[in-house]
């Protein structure tokens, strides 16, 4: 995918992340997680070529992403769901890019690392300050265009 | 327990697997049953699928007390017996049909990570069986509280990779059309669903109804849908009609009638788990009508034959322990809204400052021998991606496991030094 329609699907997921943060409710986030996921899906058959193998679980990042900006608006155990959702991206990313080896793909492993660093690091924070909350974001973003 | 229902369902099955064996007769199709031949697919198709049902449930249990999901002591019970039943049946079907079903050397760290998760998911139950057994002994029923979340927290991961790790090999060794980055994904997510059905189905004959388990189920159903259709749109391949039985089906639960009527749940359930085994069946033969097109009596007879050992085992020992599933004493504990079966805690505190958790400190110990054991075993055998995680994860449940009792020990031999 072009770096271009890379950011837009970072964009995307900070709008999903600001309809998420208004919805109340276990039932309602899941109800607006699926409208997530479509979206996801649509924009990576619209934007990229799908017989790209990395392409794949391109939209399930995407929604790892969104969970992990996601996690930074929470009040309570605000670190456990962080790294649970870093823990899930790394978890899609690991799986496809195993994967991907597997076929004699190359796999972004530097991405895989710095996402494990990341996570890492998440789990020793203490209270999380909103200038740290958004130098995570802006950490996050920059491991998505980047990496 | 609804024992009138139970009796009804085994009855039904075990009818229609005779009907099946005679029809097999007739067809001609009885020497598919009888012999191991190993031109028949059909096993391979069920043993996925018992294997996903073997990791649904515990998956699902070690989920929702992760996550903190207020449920029934009972629902977690039910799900991880369910999981274990399941690995029995999955264990049969290789015994049975060993030429159908090839263990050859690609697949033993995969049986071997099944194992793994078969044990630890036995812990698990256990760990809460004797929970609900030690209703008099609160000390020992406080000690095994404690470990219940950490096992949980060192299980989920487990499955995820055990499942993973299975996708991604059946891909690579038995059908490389499934090679790529959202195959693994979709294994998980479908396994994930079957455990939310078979919970569905489990409540429904103890004669209870969890609405929020049947709504998740409802969005997990749209959720598969577009992974479905998100597979067609990637590989061009997906079974349409695995997709009308496990995702179209299951929107009846919108009307009422089904929704509260037992048998309309137990038949969703059923199409759901229908639609999943065709899955199997696709994922295995590439060919969308293969189950209907190539049909004999021996197929349905096998289906139906694993159905019946399933419904055998698990309300075979549901009975045996129903002393513990139907322990009152801890189900008024467990229906308190202040959590899901856990002794209450004095004070709940909201903040934790970081590895301080009660829950971290149980496992903090048990996770690092772990890891030092699947280093020394990704060391000595240089396999680093299929077992030493399951390694690691078996130590770590099993020194998890022992906390309780050395705790207890060394309480008792305190006090006796106090006397």
């Amino acid at each position: 995918m072009s770096v271009f329609a890379n950011a837009v699907a970072c964009l995307l997921s900070l709008i999903f992340v600001a309809f998420l943060w208004k919805m109340k409710g276990m039932l309602r986030i899941t109800l607006v997680m699926f409208l997530i996921v479509m979206t996801s899906c649509l924009y990576t058959a619209f934007a990229g070529n799908l017989a790209i193998p990395t392409l794949e679980n391109y939209p399930f990042r995407m929604v790892a992403l969104t969970f992990c900006v996601f996690t930074t608006g929470l009040r309570e155990n605000r670190r456990r769901f962080m790294v649970l959702a870093q823990t899930f991206w790394l978890w899609v990313e690991l799986v496809g890019n195993v994967s991907l080896y597997q076929v004699g793909e190359e796999a972004p492993w530097i991405r895989l690392a710095a996402i494990a660093e990341i996570a890492l690091g998440c789990s020793f924070m203490t209270r999380i300050s909103k200038e740290i909350e958004f130098g995570l974001i802006v950490l996050w973003m920059a491991v998505w265009m980047f990496f | 327990m609804n024992n009138k229902v139970v009796t009804i369902v085994f009855i039904g099955l075990c009818l229609l697997l005779l009907l099946s064996v005679g029809g097999s007769f007739w067809d001609g199709s009885i020497d598919l049953l009888l012999h191991n031949g190993g031109n028949w697919k059909f096993p391979k198709a069920l043993f996925i699928f018992w294997i996903g049902m073997s990791q649904a449930g515990v998956l699902l249990s070690a989920f929702l007390l992760v996550m903190k999901v207020k449920i029934h002591r009972r629902t977690s019970l039910l799900l991880e017996l369910g999981s274990l039943c399941s690995l029995a049946v999955a264990v049969v079907l290789p015994l049975l049909y060993s030429r159908s079903i090839q263990m050859n050397s690609d697949i033993h760290s995969d049986v071997y990570s099944i194992g793994i998760v078969g044990f630890i998911s036995l812990l698990f139950f256990v760990t809460h069986l004797v929970a609900a057994d030690s209703a008099e002994d609160m000390t020992l029923c406080k000690e095994l509280a404690k470990i219940r979340r950490p096992l949980a927290w060192i299980i989920l991961p487990t499955v995820f990779w055990v499942v993973s790790e299975f996708a991604l090999d059946f891909a690579c060794h038995e059908n490389s059309v499934w090679q790529g980055a959202f195959f693994p994904l979709y294994v998980v997510a479908i396994v994930f669903y079957m455990g939310l059905a078979s919970s569905i189905a489990l409540l429904s004959f103890e004669n209870y109804y969890n609405r929020l388990i049947e709504r998740f189920l409802l969005l997990c159903s749209w959720f598969m849908s577009l992974l479905f259709l998100w597979l067609l749109l990637v590989k061009g391949e997906g079974s349409v009609l695995a997709f009308v039985f496990a995702c179209a089906v299951p929107q009846l639960l919108f009307i009422a009638a089904v929704r509260e009527s037992l048998w309309g749940r137990v038949l969703v359930v059923a199409s759901i788990f229908f639609g999943v085994m065709l899955k199997c069946d696709f994922v295995v033969n590439l060919d969308d009508f293969h189950f209907f097109l190539n049909a004999t009596f021996a197929n349905v007879g096998l289906m139906f034959a694993c159905g019946t050992l399933f419904v055998a085992l698990f309300f075979g020992v549901r009975l045996f322990l129903s002393r513990f599933f139907e322990n009152d004493e801890i189900l008024i504990g467990e229906e308190s809204d202040s959590s899901d079966g856990e002794v209450p805690e004095a004070v709940e505190r909201n903040y934790y400052s970081p590895f301080s958790a009660p829950e971290f400190k149980v496992v903090r110990l048990p996770v690092l021998c772990g890891v030092l054991a699947a280093v020394a075993y990704g060391y000595f055998t240089a396999d680093w991606v299929n077992l030493a995680g399951p390694f690691g994860a078996y130590v770590s449940c099993l020194l998890v496991c022992l906390q309780p009792f050395v705790h207890l020990g060394f309480s008792r031999k305190r006090r006796g030094g106090g006397k």
